[in-house]
């Protein structure tokens, strides 16, 4: 069986983390993807043997480096940064097949009707949060209620108004965030009972972003819904949701979370075939057994006299 | 106050200085961080030198006051500060950061009742500005938060940072000996104070091997401080890696040769660069030339060539941390310029 259909299976159908067949796709992208090369030559490795081997690599490179397998990538998605440069994730047909694999796979309630206040790929054609929502939207028979990733808060009520119960709603941590402020603004509770799934975004804000702080904030105007998080980035296949006790976040085999305690996210995504599945990412992060949470990303503001970083 | 009268606090506080070093010597634990003991030792040591031969510029302006908001990373700043408020008969307060104030409580303790104008302590955000209003002059130590406090007081405010130090050498003058001493210049206080060496300049072809015995040596000397961010360590090296020429890895310190300014500054990490001249060093530093605080030098006659760049303090190697007195932090701060800021505000 090849490498690729050997994931795609792994990915629909696997109960827990198999060390041998990350080795195997580490090797695969030491030989195909050249800085991933070029980085494992600086310890003299051309090829691991074991999982202890394995080098979990800064999400910066994506930043820096073209990180594929492919000679000519169908297209790219780019990260969502505030500032700066941001990351180029270059994907194919064969990728996207495990990115839609491993999709599935990770939020228990896609059987439902899925509903989308982030605009639709085909309007923001490098999002990879916008290719997620816009399979499922399209999947489910659901709709795409707006078109930008700003907010007319108004229509936006007036479509949700039409809504049946139970369908599932995708939206940024600053949507959610401004429509509970509106709804506030205008004294407007909503009893529906909706699933909605806040997939983050909130660093726009340049404020400290408490997930639960603001669950109880929308809860106030949402109060029959349920509230999760997606935790995701274009450099990640796959996504995290906080389906776990106390609504923390859920690994899988394919997408095993490496960090013990606390500590900065260390993650094997299996969906990362054609790039880096190995990953090293700037969020501190506490796990305990399959579980954790996200405590935020590490940043220089308090450090005084000195930069951290440039 | 007198000049006799000033002179004579300052000889005071100095004892009291020795009395702080003396007890880090001992083994006591004298701030809410653990700092580098045999760095913080030498330090105090020398700063209670240093106020023995405080210069005494005439004051010509009318400023009775100042508050500090203090940094969160190096504690004796208070103790570079308050000679002004000695000197000038200045009541200080200063604000301390939230990781950090035992340090200040301790040397306060020990300091008798003649010294009834220095106070400190932790204060809210809003209830420091409220404060720091009622003060005429305002030092704010720190990065990009220092900006944002600036922007929100009504007085006359001096910033501090963020700064950093570099170092520049010929290839032929880099020994083992030398090597040790720029290990001393990075690793004081994790590279974290402004006087922290991070970049070495070698004239011609640098080997960095040399420093692998060095940073092993120092590095067990200079241990990571209580609040040493190895996840920030950790990351930020591997980020660096791949723009490494050549690189050599301990457990807690890295040196690695680049070519550029890398984007991730980790604690504890050198990095050296070749030039083949002082002008290709400040071409590669562009404007981060103005971020300078110190330059430790192979030679001091090369000291000319830093003449449009920040830096305030040049020294040899393995002195970086050890100003002389009434350095004011920032090149050119002197009482005089503070009350000129005054005046012209």
């Amino acid at each position: 069986m090849n490498l690729h259909r050997e994931v795609l299976e792994y990915i629909k159908d696997s109960k827990e983390f198999d060390p041998a067949l990350a080795v195997k796709i580490v090797n695969y992208q030491i030989e195909h993807v050249k800085h991933l090369r070029e980085f494992y030559q600086k310890f003299g490795v051309s090829k691991v043997k074991n999982i202890d081997e394995i080098i979990f690599i800064p999400v910066e490179f994506f930043k820096k480096y073209t990180l594929t397998a492919f000679e000519k990538p169908a297209g790219y998605f780019v990260s969502s940064g505030t500032t700066g440069e941001r990351s180029k994730v270059y994907f194919s047909d064969q990728s996207l097949e495990l990115y839609i694999a491993s999709m599935q796979q990770t939020f228990p309630f896609f059987d439902r009707r899925v509903f989308s206040l982030i605009p639709p790929f085909s309007h923001a054609k490098h999002s990879s949060l916008a290719f997620m929502v816009s399979f499922f939207v399209e999947k489910t028979r659901g709709r795409h209620l707006n078109y930008s990733f700003e907010l007319d808060e108004e229509t936006i009520l007036s479509q949700l108004d039409e809504l049946e119960d139970d369908i599932l709603l995708f939206m940024t941590s600053i949507q959610l965030l401004k429509l509970s402020q509106y709804m506030e603004q205008k004294g407007i509770r909503f009893y529906k009972k909706f699933i909605i799934v806040e997939t983050g975004g909130y660093k726009a804000l340049r404020k400290p972003y408490n997930r639960f702080g603001l669950y109880d904030y929308a809860f106030r105007f949402f109060p029959k819904s349920e509230f999760y998080s997606e935790y995701g980035m274009s450099e990640l296949f796959s996504q995290f949701y906080s389906t776990g006790p106390n609504k923390l976040y859920v690994e899988y085999p394919f997408a095993k979370v490496f960090t013990k305690g606390e500590g900065l996210l260390k993650v094997f995504d299996f969906a990362n075939l054609y790039t880096v599945s190995a990953l090293y990412i700037p969020d501190r992060i506490i796990k305990k057994g399959p579980y954790f949470d996200v405590l935020g990303r590490i940043t220089d503001e308090e450090r005084g006299c000195a930069f951290t970083f440039g | 106050m007198k000049k006799e009268d000033a002179r004579l606090l300052l000889a005071k506080a100095s004892e009291v200085i020795l009395e702080l070093a003396k007890r880090v010597k001992k083994g006591d634990r004298i701030g809410d961080i653990e700092y580098q003991r045999e760095l913080l030792y030498m330090v105090l040591l020398h700063i209670a030198d240093s106020y023995n031969g405080f210069p005494f510029p005439e004051k010509s302006g009318d400023v009775n006051s100042l508050f500090v908001f203090l940094p969160g990373n190096v504690p004796v700043v208070p103790l570079q500060v308050l000679p002004i408020s000695i000197v000038y008969n200045l009541k200080i307060f200063f604000k301390l950061p939230h990781n950090e104030q035992l340090f200040f409580h301790n040397f306060r303790k020990l300091l008798s009742n003649q010294f009834d104008f220095i106070d400190g302590n932790y204060l809210s955000h809003d209830e420091a500005l409220r404060r720091a209003e009622e003060y005429d002059f305002v030092f704010i130590f720190g990065g990009k938060t220092a900006y944002r406090i600036a922007e929100k007081l009504n007085k006359p405010v001096r910033i501090f940072g963020p700064r950093f130090s570099i170092g520049y050498i010929n290839k032929l003058d880099l020994t083992e000996e030398i090597a040790k001493k720029i290990a001393f210049d990075n690793l004081a206080f994790d590279t974290a104070g402004c006087l922290s060496l991070r970049f070495l300049f070698v004239q011609g072809r640098a080997d960095i091997s040399i420093f692998r015995e060095a940073f092993k040596y120092i590095s067990s000397r200079l241990q990571p401080q209580s609040n040493f961010d190895r996840d920030i360590f950790e990351y930020g090296t591997s980020v660096i890696l791949m723009d490494s020429e050549q690189f050599i890895r301990g457990a807690d310190w890295m040196v690695s040769k680049v070519k550029d300014i890398p984007t991730f500054w980790p604690p504890r990490t050198l990095f050296v660069m070749e030039v083949n001249s002082p002008e290709d060093a400040l071409a590669i530093l562009g404007d981060l030339r103005y971020n300078l605080q110190g330059a430790a030098l192979g030679k001091m006659e090369l000291k000319k060539y830093f003449n449009d760049t920040s830096v305030s303090y040049f020294s040899e190697f393995g002195k970086l941390q050890f100003p002389p007195s009434g350095w004011m932090f920032e090149k050119g701060v002197n009482i005089n310029n503070i009350l000129k800021g005054v005046k012209d505000v």
